[in-house]
Parts: C-alpha cells; sequence; structure tokens
C-alpha cells in the first residue's frame, strides 16, 4: 500500500513537472519560487552583512547596483537612513515570510485535512454542525479576524519564558493556521464525501478495517491530489497575507527586516529621501507574490489534468 | 422556492450567532484581563482597573454580558470612543462607514463593466492568446498586495505626474493628496477617491473576471449551443442571445460576494491612502486598544458582509427558478 501510494505521487509528480514546462509562466514562477526559497535558507551566508542592523556610517547611499556591467558595487540597493544596507535586508527578509507562510500553510493543511477527513466520512449531525459552524465563520473577513487577533494577542503582557508568551510570539503563524483550517477541512471533506463511496473503501469496511485505517490508508492517499491544489493555493494567499499584516504594523516588529515593515518603514517624507528603501522590498514582495501565484496555477492545472 | 428561502434566512440568523459569538468571545476567552487592556495594561492601577471592568459590566458571567452586548449592539448603543475622546462609537463609524461606501461604490463601477469584458473575452477564447494575455494579467499585476499597488499608485500617479503640467491643467481632478476630512461631501472627496477606488478595482478585477470566464467556458459546452449552431444561427447571435444571458447570470451573485472581498481589501487601501473609512478606523483602534470600537467595526462589518450575501444568494434564487440549496 505505501510503495503504491509513493509510485503514485512519484508518477503525479512527473506530470506535474511536465504540466509545468509546458506551460512557461508556470515553470518561471516554480523557478523564482525555489530561487527565493533559496535565498530563505541560505540568506546568513549570501547576505554581505550577515546581521541585517549593522549600520555604517554611509546614510543613504543611492544603489551601486550597475546591470549592464553586472556589478553589484558596495550597497547594490542602496542604504536606508540609518545606513543599513538594503540588499541584505532583503535577502535576510525572505527568511521570515517563508517561514512564518510556509509552516502556518503545513499546520492548516495537516490540522484541516484531518478535520475534513472525519467530518467527511463521519457524516450525519456531527458534520451537519462542523460544516454549518465552518460556513459561519468563513462569513468574517480573514483580514478583519487576524488584525482584531493580532492587536489583541499582542497587548496582554505575559511573563516571559512562559507558554503564553512562546505563543504570542507567533501569533501571527497561528493567525495564519486558525484562518486556512476551516478552508483546508471544507475541501477535504467535500473530497471524501465522493471518495467514501468507491468500491475499495467499501471493501475495506467489509474486511473490518479500523476507522483510522479507512480513514488514513485508504482515503487520504485519494484525497492527496487536491490536498495539494489547495495547499499551495493558500501558501500564496498567506505570502500575500504576511506581507499585508508586516506593512500595515501588525506582523514582525521594528528592526527585523521584515519586507511588508521595511515598505511600511520608508513610506511618506522618507520616501523622497530614500526611494530605493521602499522600492526593492516593495519589488521583492511583488514577485514573490505573482511567482507564488503562477506557480499554484501551474500546479492546479497538472493536478487537474491528471485526475 | 419558499423552502429555500426559509432555509436561507435561518442560516442567515445561525451564521449572524455564530460571527457574533466568535467577536464577542475572542475578546472574553484570551488569558488576560479586557479591563486591564482598555486601562492601559501594566502601569494602570487597580482602583482604575477595576472602575472599567464595572462600567462595562465585566462582573456579570459571559452569558449575561454576551446578551447584553448584543442588545446594545442591535438597539446602536455601542458606547463611547476610547481612542477618540469625546465621540460616540456609533457617529464614528457612522461616518466612516458614509465614506468606505463611498469609495465601495466607485470601485464596484469602475471594476464591474472591466472585469465581465475581460472575464467574456477570456471565456470565448479558451486557452487561445487573449485568454493567456488575461489571466496573465489577472494573475500578476492583479494579484499583487493592495499595498503595493496603492503605494505605486501614489508615487507615480499623485506624485510624479500629479506634478507636471498636465495635471495642473486638469486641475482639481489630480489630488495631490487623499487625505480628505472624514465628513467631507461626496463632491468634495470625489477626487481624492478615484485612486483609492482604482486600487480596489484591480483587487476585485481578478476575482469577478476569473469567475465570469469560468461561467462562459461551462456554458459554450451546454448542448443548447451545440443546437443554435447546428440549426445554422449566426455564432454572434448564439454568443449574444444565449451563451452570454445564462453565463452572465451568477455575475449578481459574484457582485454581492465582491462586496465581502472589497471589506478587507479596503482595511489596506484605506491605510495606504490615509483614507478616513472604516478600515483605517479599525487600524486606528486596534493600536489604540479600544476593544469595545473593534468589537463595533467587526460587528458592522460582518452585518454589511451577512446582508451582502443573503441579498445574492435570494436574488439568485429570483432570477434563476431551478435553484436549490446546496
Amino acid at each position: 500500500m505505501r510503495a503504491l501510494t509513493i509510485s503514485r505521487l512519484s508518477v503525479a509528480f512527473g506530470r506535474t513537472a511536465r504540466t509545468q514546462l509546458r506551460h512557461p509562466q508556470s515553470a518561471a514562477g516554480t523557478l523564482l519560487v525555489a530561487f527565493f526559497l533559496i535565498l530563505a535558507l541560505f540568506g546568513p551566508q549570501l547576505a554581505p552583512h550577515s546581521n541585517p542592523n549593522d549600520q555604517s556610517h554611509d546614510v543613504r547611499v543611492p544603489p551601486t547596483l550597475d546591470p549592464g556591467a553586472l556589478q553589484l558595487g558596495e550597497h547594490p540597493f542602496g542604504t536606508d537612513r540609518l545606513g543599513r544596507d538594503v540588499y541584505s535586508r532583503v535577502i535576510l527578509g525572505a527568511g521570515s515570510i517563508f517561514r512564518i507562510a510556509g509552516l502556518g500553510t503545513l499546520l492548516s493543511v495537516i490540522l484541516g485535512s484531518a478535520l475534513g477527513l472525519f467530518m467527511g466520512y463521519q457524516g450525519g449531525w456531527v458534520d451537519e454542525l462542523i460544516g454549518r459552524v465552518i460556513d459561519a465563520l468563513l462569513a468574517i473577513p480573514a483580514l478583519l479576524l487576524a488584525l482584531v487577533l493580532i492587536g489583541i494577542i499582542r497587548n496582554l503582557d505575559f511573563a516571559a519564558g512562559s507558554w503564553q508568551a512562546a505563543l504570542a510570539d507567533n501569533v501571527i503563524l497561528l493567525v495564519i493556521s486558525l484562518l486556512y483550517i476551516p478552508i483546508v477541512a471544507r475541501v477535504a471533506r467535500s473530497t471524501t464525501l465522493d471518495i467514501k463511496t468507491r468500491e475499495f473503501v467499501e471493501a475495506a469496511q467489509i474486511r473490518g478495517e479500523s476507522q483510522f485505517y479507512i480513514i488514513f490508508r485508504e482515503i487520504l492517499p485519494s484525497v492527496i491530489p487536491s490536498l495539494v491544489v489547495e495547499a499551495s493555493l493558500r501558501f500564496s494567499y498567506a505570502i500575500f497575507l504576511v506581507a499585508s499584516l508586516g506593512f500595515l504594523g501588525f506582523g514582525a516588529r521594528p528592526p527585523s527586516p521584515d519586507w511588508g515593515l521595511m515598505v511600511n518603514e520608508n513610506r511618506g517624507g522618507f520616501y523622497q529621501l530614500t526611494p530605493w528603501a521602499l522600492e526593492f522590498p516593495a519589488l521583492a514582495i511583488a514577485i514573490l507574490v505573482i511567482a507564488v501565484n503562477l506557480m499554484s496555477d501551474g500546479i492546479r492545472r497538472a493536478v487537474q489534468k491528471g485526475s | 422556492m419558499l423552502q429555500f428561502l426559509r432555509r436561507r434566512f435561518l442560516f442567515f440568523f445561525f451564521t449572524y450567532l455564530v460571527s457574533s459569538l466568535t467577536i464577542f468571545f475572542l475578546l472574553r476567552i484570551l488569558p488576560g484581563d479586557p479591563a486591564r487592556v482598555i486601562a492601559g495594561g501594566r502601569e494602570a492601577t487597580e482602583a482604575q482597573v477595576a472602575e472599567i471592568r464595572e462600567a462595562l459590566g465585566l462582573n456579570a458571567s459571559l452569558p449575561q454580558q454576551y446578551v447584553t452586548w448584543a442588545a446594545d449592539f442591535i438597539r446602536g448603543e455601542w458606547g463611547d470612543t476610547i481612542a477618540f475622546r469625546g465621540a460616540m462609537n456609533r457617529d464614528l463609524i457612522m461616518e466612516r462607514s458614509v465614506n468606505s461606501a463611498r469609495l465601495a461604490l466607485v470601485a464596484l463601477l469602475m471594476s464591474a463593466p472591466l472585469a465581465l469584458a475581460l472575464g467574456v473575452i477570456a471565456g470565448l477564447f479558451e486557452n487561445k492568446l487573449p485568454d493567456i494575455l488575461i489571466s496573465l494579467l489577472t494573475l500578476s499585476v492583479v494579484s499583487l498586495p493592495e499595498f503595493v499597488t496603492g503605494l505605486f499608485l501614489i508615487n507615480i500617479v499623485a506624485l510624479r505626474w500629479g506634478r507636471s503640467e498636465l495635471a495642473a491643467s486638469l486641475g482639481w481632478w489630480f489630488p495631490s493628496s487623499s487625505a480628505v476630512p472624514a465628513n467631507a461631501s461626496f463632491a468634495e472627496m470625489l477626487p481624492a477617491l478615484w485612486l483609492p477606488a482604482f486600487a480596489a478595482t484591480l483587487v476585485m478585477l481578478a476575482y469577478i473576471s476569473r469567475l465570469t470566464r469560468a461561467g462562459v467556458i461551462e456554458e459554450l459546452k451546454r448542448d443548447y449551443v451545440r443546437t443554435a449552431a447546428l440549426k445554422g444561427i449566426p455564432w454572434r447571435m448564439v454568443i449574444w442571445r444565449h451563451v452570454l444571458r445564462n453565463a452572465l447570470l451568477p455575475t449578481v451573485t459574484v457582485i454581492a460576494l465582491s462586496i465581502s472581498w472589497l471589506v478587507s481589501g479596503l482595511v489596506v487601501i484605506e491605510y495606504v491612502f490615509g483614507f478616513p473609512g472604516l478600515g483605517s478606523l479599525l487600524i486606528a483602534a486596534i493600536e489604540r486598544r479600544d476593544l469595545l470600537l473593534v468589537q463595533a467595526i467587526a460587528m458592522v462589518t460582518v452585518t454589511v458582509i451577512l446582508f451582502a450575501n443573503l441579498f445574492a444568494d435570494v436574488a439568485y434564487a429570483l432570477l434563476n427558478p431551478r435553484v436549490e440549496l446546496a
């Protein structure tokens, strides 16, 4: 069973790769996401200043990047009003957005699909009740809920080192998973409803397999394709949300090199002085959001074609 | 039909109940004392905290507090703000809601026709060049976070072009800033309105046009389209008379649904442009720890969204008698 699942998944992966290649825009998106992932993983090694808050006396230096001559210069993206190297800060900022959006997506997909599989397989009033509550919760806009939750939790003070303080430090991660659990659950549920009437599930039931076995070994493999599509979609929304929250001042706190925060810190009057300190992080956000969108569109197309 | 309406209204009240419970308990269930947060955190004295706890009725049991709070909300007694001294929450919210509604209206008037046109063109040319170009456009430029497009519009359109001679000859249409007094009239506000409205348009464009495209593609595959084409009816006529009429039916729903999309998108756009709407009020309220104001804004927002969704479903059911509640 496991060997079969792995071989089925590797076939699906090969098909995804091939479909991606046939649509150049999806392939380009995937490559760009991979590029940003490398930045996120090896940022401290790649950035000229591994400490994002290294200050030099050269404040407000314009970008030394020369694309024509392929030269980076000392401060490729210039320095901000405090003399910090914007190039290093942009590279180091990739880490936090990938960590929060990636872990948030992962957490919501795991918990949401477990909930959805259970709801779909169980059926009956349990399913009806949870389903209606999920529908009702989804009526509240995600950003509103995120802002309110983060705003409240941040204002509570906890003893340093307690579990509540650890929770408050990771509040964005938790809020993202909380927001997306119901959405993932809904997708997993509707696919499960479709799968559970198939013969192989009935066969397992007649064999007398446990409910746990049927849900995770029989149904889950068939639900995975739609979960992959949903996960890639959730990831693109999570990137978007993390960037927006950072910009609104509800994400990472200064002086961390968060892209959204950097954009917010350098707008208004500072934009006239150091436009590059706003433009490069904004460009990074723009490219990453588009790349993730193109990639998830490609994944969706590949999976739909395969089924 | 009657049964559909009954079930839909029942669901409306259930949703309202769940979301109001969520909004209420979010502020109660979390560890920490809301009275202390309002009083100013750790620096507040015990007496101040106790006074606020008394004033807010926090000494009553939780279900009792919820009922009091919900009844107060329905009666329109939303309390006084802490963040904006001297004002009542209701007046503040009403004034800002009107501004946000103006912004949303202008954005809808701009985006709906454009998005429908793009969606129909993309649907008619499925997987051909126009479709690919439109989907690239909706996946890229339009899918950027609101604050990126917003800042781009401010810096390029308002600051760079706004100082050119062309802009000077156009006069007041070119806003130098979108910061307007919150109680300005619609005409006074219009110059400051169209740039943030354009940013909101871009947000909705992708959403509406993709749904329209899907509707057109689905409709083109129907048997009656083939029958009409085989009967020798000119293709142009088939499209206009049959396909579009059926494919555009769901867009009533889409436009009403985009109101709930608009609500969250507007928060960021209002903040970027410094526009005095409900979204920027929400952020200010959260930053200043005005929990009662936050609750009231959240309730107003949810109310608008739930009514928009209800309207969408009922309108769709009236237009399409085959509908059944899924």
